[in-house]
């Protein structure tokens, strides 16, 4: 699990998001949302420990974040960045047993033969796993990177978009993929812009926006379109089959949405 | 009752025979260690050609002969043993050093269009040795100046780029920019070293600018072989690390690599190989961007398959470019640098113009 205390994060000397406080519990699953240049990548690099903390304190499985070893902490947390660009042609078993690095010449984590096998069968990746990376499509690639990083077998997975160019089906099962390991005791946090796939497969949101963070509930009808209305100053409802929706048609050009939409109108 | 294999679990081959999954066969290469034998007797035989090619033909007999150390005292042992023998060598060792040199930093700016002269530090190598020959000939006459200068010059270069490109956490742009900034300056700083240097011992500068065998000594074919062992061993054990680096430092970091001083240590090796080639051989185009491409066309772009291959191979490409140079239009003898770069441009402009029209039209908008 990861717990922030006060953390504030950005770039150099600018501040996008200050003093917040966060735990992302094992087991669960906990989606960042938020408008374009909220701070979800800049806040999921630094949990990561790729950026460093403008203040605060992140603490990973209850040890400070400075305190760990590089090594020993890619065996813990796992980060699968929003873009890898890709030049070499490396197939796809290449690229996926890469994620195995962190546990080379260490047999506790089980065999990295049977655990590459495992995953690239669960992303639909056997029939590519001779494929060069660089002849692969969006989707393609998108799922080997989280082979990867599932090959890796960490106890916290932090994915930026990890399901972007999946097509639904991939979606789908790749989500299913994600629950199961948070079900098996991991701590799953994933930056997603799609509210309604983040509704389906989180169990909690933590929402972001210029000055500050929400963690609500998913299924909490109530405190999740309110956050979201907060965050993107667009009026929500809340469906107990569809989660959280976008009330009314394209905003006329140059007005506002209609008034009478938002909150106090939820369909029941 | 779930008739979707993804989301019901169900039997995923079944699937897979209709997908669109097969519309690109996967890739089939050459079996691994087939390469790898074509290859190293592909260096063997174009060293046996070289030694026995030139104004005096040797056959391959007196070749074995003089190599197993019988034939004492004759005029044949001299020519294979002082004159073609460090030629074949030091293009061998400078043929491996550029190619690997150019793979490692293809990988390490994630370019697969870099190379050694791109980068500039071939340009800084040759700014000192020219600078050397140009106002302190007495020292330049010295028999390991010209490599150590080289050397240094690389190094200059290296660190400027290395420096200048750190702003910008080694982005691509960053670095090829810094690069041609570079070898535009050093360019400038050759021409004015033979504007106003000593025209005397600036002649043979000139031709080992272009690339040039002719100078090599046993001597400095042995100082370049000690000094290529310790860059050697890092890059061939660094080859999970590179790897890695090829998927991104994001990605890397968070695989436990310690990025920074991983990406700081090839640097330097790749420089230190570089200086070292074009303080013994002068500036060689195309040796270092063609072969790792080759390379990883053959065996993939696994570093432990693809550095032994950009050794060998860099190798026999090298030795047999100069035994053409030298052979070709005896007995002018072309330089090795102008020779590669001509023919290796004339390769790429077949290689373009048996395009079809407008194939790149769509990756190009």
């Amino acid at each position: 699990m990861i717990r922030a205390h006060q953390l504030s994060v950005g770039y150099g000397k600018r501040v996008v998001l200050r003093d917040l406080e966060l735990t992302f519990p094992a087991g669960e699953c906990c989606a960042i949302v938020g408008r374009n240049g909220s701070g979800k990548t800049t806040l999921l690099n630094t949990l990561a420990g790729l950026r460093p903390v403008l203040g605060g304190t992140v603490a990973v499985q209850g040890r400070p974040l400075p305190d760990w070893g590089r090594p020993e902490l890619a065996r813990v947390l796992g980060y699968l960045p929003q873009h890898m660009r890709v030049m070499f042609p490396f197939t796809v078993e290449e690229f996926v047993t890469f994620g195995r690095l962190p546990w080379r010449r260490r047999k506790e984590n089980g065999e990295d033969a049977a655990t590459i096998d495992k995953v690239l069968q669960e992303l639909d990746l056997e029939g590519l796993r001779h494929r060069p990376f660089t002849q692969l499509s969006g989707g393609e690639a998108q799922r080997a990177c989280l082979a990867q990083v599932l090959a890796q077998d960490p106890r916290i997975l932090l994915l930026d978009e990890p399901l972007a160019h999946l097509d639904l089906l991939h979606q789908l099962s790749a989500m299913r993929l994600l629950k199961r390991r948070a079900r098996q005791g991991r701590a799953v946090v994933v930056v997603l812009h799609d509210l309604a796939l983040a509704w389906r497969l989180c169990d909690r949101f933590l929402v972001l926006a210029e000055d500050g963070a929400r963690s609500v509930a998913s299924r909490d009808g109530a405190a999740l379109p309110a956050a979201l209305e907060w965050a993107y100053a667009v009026p929500f409802g809340y469906s107990t089959e569809m989660g959280p929706l976008v009330f009314g048609g394209v905003p006329p050009e140059g007005g506002e949405w209609d008034e009478n939409l938002g909150s106090s109108e939820r369909p029941s | 009752m779930n008739s979707n294999p993804y989301i019901g679990g169900g039997d995923q081959r079944e699937r897979r025979g209709e997908a669109p999954c097969g519309r690109r066969a996967s890739v089939r290469r050459p079996h691994l260690w087939t390469v790898y034998v074509v290859s190293a007797m592909a260096l063997v035989l174009a060293c046996l050609v070289a030694l026995g090619s030139g104004a005096v033909p040797v056959s391959w007999r007196d070749i074995v002969a003089v190599l197993a150390g019988r034939e004492h005292g004759t005029t044949m042992r001299l020519i294979v043993m002082q004159l073609r023998l460090p030629r074949v060598c030091s293009a061998a060792l400078v043929g491996a050093g550029l190619a690997l040199s150019g793979a490692v930093l293809q990988t390490l700016l994630r370019n697969p269009l870099a190379e050694p002269f791109t980068l500039g530090v071939s340009g800084g190598a040759g700014f000192l040795v020219t600078a050397l020959a140009a106002f302190v000939p007495a020292a330049f006459a010295l028999p390991y100046a010209a490599p150590l200068a080289g050397f240094l010059g690389a190094a200059l270069a290296g660190g400027l780029v290395f420096a200048l490109a750190h702003r910008q956490h080694f982005s691509n742009a960053a670095l090829i920019l810094c690069g041609v900034i570079l070898s535009f300056f050093f360019g400038s700083l050759i021409m004015l070293n033979f504007a106003f240097g000593r025209p005397a011992a600036l002649q043979s500068v000139m031709v080992w600018l272009m690339g040039d065998f002719s100078v090599v000594t046993p001597s400095t074919v042995l100082v370049t072989g000690l000094g290529l062992i310790a860059p050697l061993v890092l890059v061939f054990a660094s080859a999970q690390t590179l790897d890695v680096l090829a998927i991104g430092d994001e990605r890397a970091l968070g695989l436990g690599v310690p990025v920074r001083a991983a990406r700081r240590r090839l640097f330097a090796a790749a420089a230190l190989m570089t200086g070292l080639c074009v303080a013994n051989a002068g500036i060689i185009g195309f040796v270092g961007f063609l072969v790792p491409h080759l390379v990883r066309f053959l065996v993939g772009a696994r570093h432990r398959y693809v550095l032994p291959l950009a050794a060998l191979l860099g190798a026999a490409f090298l030795v047999i470019a100069d035994t053409l140079a030298r052979v070709l239009f005896s007995p002018l003898e072309l330089p090795v640098g102008a020779f590669t770069g001509i023919t290796g441009a004339l390769f790429f402009l077949a290689y373009y113009l048996r395009r079809p029209r407008g194939e790149w039209e769509a990756e190009a908008l």
